[in-house]
């Protein structure tokens, strides 16, 4: 585990992130989600982690054709990261619906795994902006992965299906 | 120690099993077009594999621990550039042997069916040929996503 990721858990854990503070407390994503199109995999009204997500999903596709001239699309990378910000920070609050089939005795676990995989993209996506500020392409080209293979193992692990 | 371990092999055993749970039969025409790469894939065993993929491979979820991959000869043409009218073919094997099939996913790229996608169409059956997901599947495409080449193939990567 990184310092940053350390330094983030700390925070987040003593600002009552990851001890289960309302979602109400979070930065409102649905600015950024009304942008993307919002779809439940069930059929039913999407839940606000799917909601979150289709924020974090338009974000990294917008991010990639961004990153290809950042100095040029500034402005735009930055809204997009800040966006995305608030929809990973948001995603920590709140829990995949496929925790309800998580053994009670497994659930604590699985559920902290969770808090921290999100909070590992926010640290990711906090390196992105920080590089935006000044256009390092190089910077942002590896945090850019890093937010891909955050998503990656994420997914694999804790997706909603 | 323990613990993050049970918790990592949960996920994994439900990301596997909820691709088998859920259906996603996308529209009339997602499922007849998966009708006809049904038959289109008839005899897809005798294709080829991308250079390095060849034959039963180790898997990841949620394809399975093991993987069986086969192209038909319009993508093995170009394996860096998947060409339209190229065919994936993936025999998704159990978590616990590498003979029993659990489902078979496939990926075909149509021109024009889905710009923001590549144009890929995704496709998922059982092994008795059951249609389980069809069309744009965005469980797919996300993944598939952060593909190298942006061409949402990981095999050339």
């Amino acid at each position: 585990m990184t310092t940053a990721l350390r330094v983030l858990l700390a925070i987040s854990a003593a600002s009552g992130i990851l001890a289960g503070a309302s979602s109400s407390d979070l930065p409102p994503v649905e600015a950024g989600a009304e942008r993307f199109a919002v779809t439940s995999q069930d059929g039913d009204k999407p839940t606000a982690l799917e909601a979150s997500m289709a924020v974090l999903k338009g974000g990294q596709r917008a991010l990639r054709k961004q990153i290809a001239d950042p100095k040029a699309n500034q402005e735009a990378l930055i809204a997009n990261l800040s966006e995305m910000e608030a929809a990973a920070h948001a995603a920590i609050m709140l829990t995949p619906k496929a925790m309800a089939s998580v053994p009670k005795g497994e659930l604590s676990a699985r559920t902290v795994a969770y808090k921290q995989k999100m909070a590992e993209l926010l640290v990711h996506i906090l390196a992105m902006e920080a590089a935006a500020l000044t256009g390092d392409k190089d910077s942002l080209d590896v945090a850019y992965k890093a937010i891909s293979e955050t998503k990656q193992s994420g997914h694999e692990n804790f997706r909603d299906l | 120690m323990k613990r993050q371990l049970t918790a990592a092999v949960l996920g994994l055993l439900l990301g596997s099993a909820a691709i088998t749970a859920c259906k996603s039969l996308g529209t009339p025409e997602d499922q007849s077009e998966a009708t006809t790469l049904w038959d289109e894939m008839s005899g897809y065993q005798s294709w080829g594999g991308f250079d390095g993929h060849v034959g039963i491979m180790k898997g990841k979820s949620p394809h399975g621990k093991y993987v069986h991959t086969y192209v038909n000869e319009i993508g093995m043409a170009d394996q860096a550039q998947p060409a339209y009218g190229t065919i994936i073919v993936k025999e998704n094997f159990s978590r616990d042997d590498r003979d029993t099939l659990q489902g078979i996913t496939v990926m075909q790229r149509i021109e024009g069916y889905d710009a923001e996608n590549n144009d890929w169409f995704w496709a998922r059956y059982t092994p008795k040929g059951e249609l389980t997901h069809a069309g744009q599947v965005a469980f797919c495409s996300d993944c598939h996503f952060d593909a190298g080449a942006d061409d949402f193939v990981f095999l050339n990567d």
